[in-house]
């Protein structure tokens, strides 16, 4: 199947017919999907602050990514879910719309950009764990995924001007 | 220690970079594009959405047609209808009006319109888009006028 015709499919479903033609569903996920950013970007800007060398220095890498790591895959999960939702609701349009396709393809980035800096630079984060000045890859990850996540948010809410 | 909005601006100066540390100041300064911009990009947003000028034009136009579809969705409901141009070409016209529960306080129900009714809209055309228009009220059959609260 190619995906007009899953598109097609996915909005024609009882379930995304109901969310595009509710009263009060569709403003309640989509509220949800403002939370759930909140606590994805909230928690990885912290980190990525901490990675830049920004904020909470005092403190281990690793321990402010593990505080900080559960809640941003908190918040992802809502996103996906909501995020699906939403998509579904009106799938054809929002497939054909651009800034949904620049959103994806950052979110794409922004996944790359955690795997590539979790395999590289924090596997040898003992070595710098409580370093005030963290190395450059830090820095680099740090900086593109406060940057990719910042251009996540613009783009979706872009979607509902093309 | 934590980074306070008010630090980029003190540290403008040499003195007060020279309290804080030349290195972490720096490194504020590419942070700063990223929020700048983004608060940027919202404020233009947020205005070109209230007004609904980045899409539709400023004046308004009126149009004769017969109701094709009235599809009551999220994130706005949206009339189509069959207009008859100069030539007696008939063309699709796509109206968007508001969402479902914006459409209830303004006086709207999912029997308003059915296709067929033959209905006067008011509205602002599309301004790259051809065909579509942001309604501002219209004229049922029955002479009831709808439009926003």
């Amino acid at each position: 199947m190619d995906i007009p015709a899953f598109c097609a499919w996915l909005e024609g479903s009882q379930w995304a017919t109901a969310i595009h033609q509710s009263l009060w569903l569709f403003p309640l996920i989509e509220t949800a999907h403002l939370f759930g950013i909140i606590l994805l970007v909230g928690a990885t800007s912290a980190l990525d602050l901490r990675l830049i060398g920004l904020t909470m220095k005092e403190q281990p890498v690793s321990k402010v990514a593990g505080r900080l790591l559960p809640w941003a895959w908190v918040g992802l999960t809502v996103q996906v879910l909501t995020g699906f939702c939403l998509f579904a609701s009106e799938a054809t349009r929002v497939w054909e719309n651009s800034a949904f396709r620049i959103k994806m393809v950052m979110l794409i980035l922004a996944g790359l950009n955690a795997l590539i800096f979790h395999q590289t630079v924090y596997r040898r984060v003992d070595t710098w764990d409580a370093a005030r000045v963290t190395p450059a890859g830090a820095k680099v990850a740090g900086f593109c995924s406060i940057l990719l996540w910042f251009g996540i948010v613009a783009a979706g809410r872009w979607i509902a001007f093309l | 220690m934590a980074v306070k909005p008010t630090d980029v601006i003190i540290c403008v100066e040499d003195a007060a970079r020279e309290r804080r540390g030349g290195i972490e100041v720096k490194a504020k300064v590419p942070i700063l594009v990223p929020v700048l911009v983004s608060c940027f990009a919202f404020t233009v947003l947020l205005q070109a959405h209230h007004a609904s000028r980045q899409v539709y034009e400023g004046k308004t136009i009126m149009l004769m047609g017969v109701v094709t579809d009235y599809e009551w969705a999220n994130p706005h409901s949206v009339l189509s209808i069959a207009v008859k141009d100069n030539d007696g070409r008939v063309e699709e016209w796509h109206a968007e009006i508001l969402p479902p529960s914006e459409m209830l306080r303004a006086g709207w129900t999912k029997e308003s319109l059915k296709p067929g009714d033959e209905v006067t809209l008011t509205g602002r055309p599309g301004r790259y888009a051809q065909h579509i228009m942001w309604l501002e009220y219209l004229v049922t059959p029955d002479g009831k006028k709808l439009g926003r609260k």
